[in-house]
């Protein structure tokens, strides 16, 4: 497939000068092909890797004054200083969630292992003293 | 919270493991992901709001703490810095509109293709960087992410399309435009 200058051009703004990264290597070796044949186009390839290059060096400064004005510090300590108000709340949460799971378990193991469901139920009689006597002489 | 984004799955996998030691409370782990994290962030507020700016460091400080708040309902979907990458660029954004409320009309801009001169015949002169900067700080603030996405912050095309939510072909579109334009800039300085 031959592609036309314009078309190539337009390959090298989509993904940058280096050709060695685009995925479609068969439209890389084209430009390869045209930056050899033409002049122009090598100029226009040559002032695409110039830009790259220039770019890189916009952030390395960047970067220098980023950190050279101590605004990593500032942020992560800004940061951090608000995170363990969110940890204590967390952990009472945990708590919280702890006694209610802790009952929950004591009520089961009082329906399953202190009153099982095959022991046969205790009933309590509470006698009259007017009709039965005080309790204990059993006269009435 | 979803964390939209390309798919990387050992990188994905990581992050889960690293954000449910954050959601367990582990404070260390997430003062190593903030450390991890915040120059890279930095870098990207600043390419946005302007170097030296006080808002950038809000910014990235708003993005970490919303990090920090939803990572016990993290869905794994993409990356971390990608999903901290696109509530900072959200969070600019906002500063911008109250900042000019013209935003929309760059919106415009960022899709008419640049007249100024044809760069093919000069070498830009980019051992200039402040000119460059200057530059780069005239694009409109689209074109700029893209620039500050693929070339400072090193993101694949999937991952700055997710941060700047628009589609792979939309966000090399606008790539190009962003190159072409700040070369015609360039062009035009004597």
């Amino acid at each position: 497939m031959v592609r036309d200058q314009r078309e190539l051009l337009d390959a090298i703004d989509r993904h940058g000068p280096d050709l060695a990264r685009w995925s479609d290597q068969v439209l890389a070796n084209d430009v390869r092909h045209a930056a050899l044949a033409d002049r122009a186009f090598r100029a226009r390839l040559d002032a695409a890797s110039s830009l790259d290059a220039g770019l890189a060096s916009v952030r390395d400064a960047m970067d220098a004054e980023i950190a050279a004005s101590g605004a990593v510090l500032r942020v992560r300590s800004a940061v951090l200083a608000a995170v363990p108000r969110r940890i204590n709340a967390r952990r009472w949460r945990l708590v919280a969630a702890a006694v209610v799971v802790a009952a929950g378990l004591g009520a089961l193991a009082d329906v399953t292992i202190l009153s099982p469901a095959g022991s046969q139920p205790v009933e309590v009689v509470i006698l009259d003293p007017l009709v039965f006597g005080p309790t204990g002489t059993g006269t009435p | 919270m979803q964390s939209n984004g390309p798919r990387d799955g050992d990188g994905i996998a990581r992050d889960q493991a690293r954000l449910a030691r954050v959601a367990a409370g582990d404070a260390a782990a997430f003062a190593a992901l903030v450390a991890d994290e915040t120059p890279r962030l930095l870098r990207f507020a600043a390419s946005i709001l302007g170097a030296g700016r006080a808002e950038a460091e809000e910014v990235v400080q708003e993005a970490l703490l919303r990090l920090w708040q939803q990572a016990e309902t993290w869905q794994p979907g993409g990356r971390i810095s990608t999903w901290l990458h696109r509530v900072t660029y959200r969070l600019a954004i906002d500063i911008l509109r109250r900042r000019r409320p013209s935003v929309a009309i760059e919106a415009v801009e960022d899709f008419l293709e640049d007249t100024g001169p044809e760069p093919e015949a000069r070498l830009i002169g980019v051992q200039d960087a402040a000119a460059l900067r200057a530059a780069l700080e005239s694009l409109p603030e689209r074109q700029r992410t893209a620039i500050a996405l693929c070339h400072f912050q090193g993101l694949s095309q999937a991952e700055a399309a997710a941060v700047m939510e628009v589609s792979e072909a939309a966000y090399e579109a606008l790539l190009a435009r962003a190159r072409r334009r700040l070369r015609a800039l360039l062009a035009e300085k004597p």
